[in-house]
């Protein structure tokens, strides 16, 4: 048996050579880092969340205060009356003497004898800082306190910037927490489901049909005009979020199922219940662990979908009512084509959202590709 | 020498990884002359099939054929012929068959149809005259009823009957080189011989040059004329088959020959006490048939009335093909499946009634270590959280300190480092992973342990290794093995009796010495001559 113990002993030879190992956690970051899109989209992710948590200290105007309407953006410059400078300028629109002779309206354009350097960290309109601190420091700016309107302003004169910038915290509030009730709700659903089996899957599974089959928007409609107009913005809200993940879970708790009743069949399930495992432990420390990487890839794609459907509602009116803001709630101004025709950057919030759906499906699809390493 | 169809050198194919590259073939060269059989042997990893993939040019994108790479067919370096007439040549003059035959061919297309296809590629012909050859094709290769198989699918044949299509489909041009690569590994034993004996048969009928890529050693030596012994990639030794046999020179092809399971169980060992003792057990499963909410039914008796009893430190091997039942039938034992009939006894007492908490008490000094190392290892678990979880269920070992002990111990008892206990199981390779799975086993210091094919997963000399190592338990630890396999040669080399299964039931049964050398059924006749010669 002298050749048993030398393949032993190259065996044993092949453990020990690297001496360092890696999770699974530091496998996947170590794919995920090679995908340029998934970082992209990471990067771009981290950006939205600390704009909308820092939403105040981002946003350079007072989102409700009130100047002229359909102001259109400043002139960014890096060229002054005495020529080239380094630091850009601004030319901020101010209303002229004259009126136009249809709209009657006053003539708005750059005021070019006053540039005003850009600047950061500025003094502006009072807020508290995470909700506690009062402050009013700025992140942009102009120096000497006039009014910064970079996106332009809508029909009430309120800076667009700003908005966005704001609307963001409604926008990811509704994302995050449909998403989060979701997962929840679909991850649980479909394990128990799948590892149950039988006659209670054979049901549920008809019940899950049901609701996968609800024509989605006409109840969101219906559903929507339920609530009464004068009850208060955060009872709306928490409404819509219920509305979107009690039509949302069905599809996630279909595939956990199913990945759950493969799961169930595998070798190491079975090496559990052989041990004597209970189905507790069985479902937390093996179904779960191998599944989680199925439900994050679907988060991650699920979210860019839930913030189209909230801007969707919020353009019809149905999701977030003022003086709330969101994105899908300031696209409401941009509803007629004239409006649109004569003040173009009334549509910057689709920007926004693109920016956003992008960002979350670069991760997502980043995420995908790296999540299983083995 | 005219009669050389393929002369390859140096061929060399460099694969492009997750950071870096890997030179998966590293100048190989070989001969192949008309009407010969050449065998590529070595064990997974060593370059075979991809040398294989590099003569067809069928490698995947991440692979680069080296430069130097030479593969002279007919005068010309099909290394460097344009893809147009590559493509001329593949199905034509060169063809290859595959492993899988369920996966080669295309489930919607009847099988006549397909051979036509190959046939209307590369000649002009109506479809009725591609018709009655893929008919004459069909009888070439013996299936029965060829006129009937014509028109079915692909699922209407078993394994062996695909793989005879397959290899109608690769003859259908007349070619001049037939690869097979590894042609039978997903077949039954008995079905592999008639197989093989078909590529012979056609072989001397055509004049056909074959490569056989192979890391059976008994097909080897049965069916070809001249060996390349593969190794990392690179040729170890080559040489006519009977010298390879009767007088290997590289040390590994000596280890190779070397790792063939050989020796007998010890029958000093066996006890008297009766482990586990089962009584005309049946399992049946219940088919459903379409409906939503209430469909069809129909039973499949999986196992028939079997009965069994095993003594304390005895190996019992229960063979048979695939579908026999024999699996099933271990898994209803340890209670892992229900059985719908039957009475078992463990250690004296019945656990055929019990339900799972009850069976909680038992199921520590019962274990089971499954075919395949890769899924039975949870890949999310550190090694030490796959050992520890029997150990943490069953309330062994009081502290975290103590049950580490125990940890270590079993690794070292599978004879793998303790040091590994944060490791993740994708770290180690095929036989480490079945030791892994041994040490999750005996870390419960079980008195039972139910081997499902525990060595067919694996390479032949790792494959030595672990019967080795289950050897060795069992003589320290006083352990009984029902051990489940297809392969007669370890159920030689490691169990005391045997138990032949066929359609749930028991063809035969006795003392593993008398059952394999003096067979009294046809059954068990031919999976011994199956195993042991090929040659059926």
């Amino acid at each position: 048996m002298t050749l048993v113990h030398e393949g032993e002993a190259a065996d044993a030879r092949l453990s020990t050579v690297s001496t360092t190992s890696q999770s699974y956690r530091a496998l996947v970051w170590r794919r995920f880092r090679k995908s340029v899109p998934g970082m992209l989209g990471l990067i771009l992710v981290s950006m939205l969340f600390i704009m909308s948590i820092f939403a105040e200290f981002f946003a350079p105007q007072n989102p409700n205060a009130n100047g002229a309407s359909f102001a259109p953006p400043d002139k960014v410059s890096f060229f002054t009356n005495e020529g080239f400078t380094l630091w850009p300028v601004v030319y901020t629109i101010i209303e002229s003497e004259e009126l136009d002779p249809i709209t009657f309206q006053p003539l708005m354009g750059p005021d070019l004898d006053n540039p005003r350097p850009l600047a950061f960290f500025v003094d502006g309109w009072d807020y508290e800082f995470l909700g506690f601190i009062p402050m009013n420091t700025h992140f942009i700016g102009l120096s000497d306190g006039t009014p910064l309107r970079l996106l332009g302003t809508d029909k009430l004169g309120r800076d667009i910037l700003s908005r966005g910038i704001m609307g963001s915290r409604i926008t990811l509030i509704i994302a995050m927490t449909s998403i989060i009730l979701i997962t929840i709700t679909g991850t649980l659903l479909g394990i128990t489901s799948g590892y149950i089996g039988g006659r209670f899957d054979m049901w549920f599974q008809r019940f899950v049909e049901i609701v996968l089959a609800f024509p989605q928007l006409p109840l969101y409609l219906t559903l929507t005009t339920l609530i009464p107009v004068t009850a208060p913005s955060s009872l709306f809200i928490a409404f819509v979020i219920l509305v979107i993940a009690g039509l949302g879970w069905a599809q996630l708790s279909r595939e956990v199922r199913s990945k759950t009743m493969s799961m169930a069949r595998i070798d190491y399930v079975r090496a559990a219940q052989a041990v004597g495992a209970s189905d507790t432990r069985i479902v937390t420390r093996h179904i779960l662990p191998n599944v989680m990487s199925h439900v994050i890839v679907s988060i991650t794609l699920g979210i860019p979908a839930i913030i189209l459907l909230e801007s969707f509602l919020g353009y019809l009116g149905f999701a977030v009512k003022p003086p709330l803001i969101s994105w899908g709630l300031m696209l409401q101004d941009a509803s007629t084509f004239s409006v649109i025709g004569s003040y173009p950057w009334i549509l910057s919030p689709v920007g926004f959202i693109l920016l956003a759906v992008f960002a979350f499906n670069a991760l997502g699809d980043g995420l995908r590709d790296a999540i299983d390493p083995y | 020498m005219s009669d050389i169809v393929i002369q390859a050198r140096r061929i060399g194919v460099t694969f492009q990884v997750d950071g870096g590259s890997i030179e998966a073939v590293k100048d190989v060269s070989f001969t192949l002359k008309k009407g010969q059989t050449i065998a590529l042997v070595g064990e997974s990893g060593s370059g075979k099939s991809v040398t294989a993939r590099a003569i067809m040019r069928l490698l995947s994108k991440r692979a680069t054929v080296n430069p130097q790479t030479e593969i002279l067919y007919a005068g010309r370096n099909m290394a460097t012929l344009s893809p147009t007439e590559m493509r001329r040549l593949r199905g034509n003059r060169l063809s290859m068959i595959f492993q899988e035959p369920m996966s080669s061919l295309n489930p919607v297309y009847t099988v006549g149809s397909q051979i036509a296809e190959v046939l209307r590629i590369h000649n002009r012909m109506s479809k009725a005259e591609a018709m009655g050859k893929a008919l004459a094709l069909l009888r070439d290769v013996q299936i029965p009823e060829p006129e009937a198989r014509l028109n079915q699918y692909p699922h209407q044949l078993s394994g062996g009957q695909r793989q005879r299509v397959m290899i109608a489909m690769a003859l259908a041009n007349n070619p001049d080189v037939l690869i097979a690569d590894e042609p039978t590994t997903a077949l039954d034993v008995t079905v592999q011989a008639e197989i093989l004996n078909l590529i012979k048969a056609l072989k001397e009928k055509t004049g056909l040059a074959v490569i056989l890529i192979t890391h059976d050693l008994t097909v080897v030596r049965q069916f070809a004329d001249h060996v390349y012994v593969m190794q990392h990639g690179e040729v170890r030794e080559d040489g006519p088959t009977g010298t390879i046999f009767s007088a290997p020179t590289h040390p590994y092809t000596k280890r190779l020959l070397g790792s063939e399971p050989k020796g007998h169980a010890d029958p000093a060992q066996v006890g008297t006490d009766t482990v586990l003792e089962g009584r005309n057990i049946r399992v049946t499963y219940a088919l459903r048939k379409g409906g939503a909410f209430r469909g069809t039914w129909s039973k499949l008796q999986a196992v028939d009335g079997l009965s069994l009893a095993l003594k304390r430190g005895e190996t019992l091997g229960l063979v048979g093909e695939s579908g026999s039942g024999k699996t099933t039938f271990g898994q209803a034992l340890l209670r892992l499946n229900n059985l719908t009939e039957g009475e078992v006894d463990f250690l004296g007492h019945r656990i055929d009634g019990l339900d799972r908490r009850a069976m909680n008490p038992y199921r520590k000094r019962m274990q089971v270590v499954f075919q395949d190392p890769f899924s039975s290892l949870n890949p999310r678990m550190s090694v030490r959280q796959i050992i520890e979880e029997g150990l943490i269920v069953n309330r062994l070992g009081r502290t975290r300190a103590e049950r580490e002990e125990r940890v270590k111990q079993a690794l070292r008892d599978a004879g793998l480092p303790d040091t590994i206990l944060s490791r993740f199981p994708h770290e180690f390779s095929g036989g480490q992973r079945q030791r892994l799975a041994i040490a999750r086993a005996i870390a419960l210091e079980p008195e039972f342990i139910l081997l499902d094919e525990p060595t067919s997963a694996l390479d032949l000399s790792v494959q030595a290794q672990i019967i080795e190592l289950l050897r060795k338990l069992q003589r320290e630890k006083g352990l009984s093995y029902l051990f489940i396999s297809h392969d007669l040669k370890v159920v030689r080399a490691l169990c005391h009796r045997v138990i032949v299964m066929q359609n749930g039931r028991i063809v035969e049964q006795g003392p593993v010495d008398a059952v394999l050398e003096n067979p009294t059924t046809d059954y068990t006749r031919r999976l011994v001559k199956a195993a042991f010669e090929i040659a059926a």
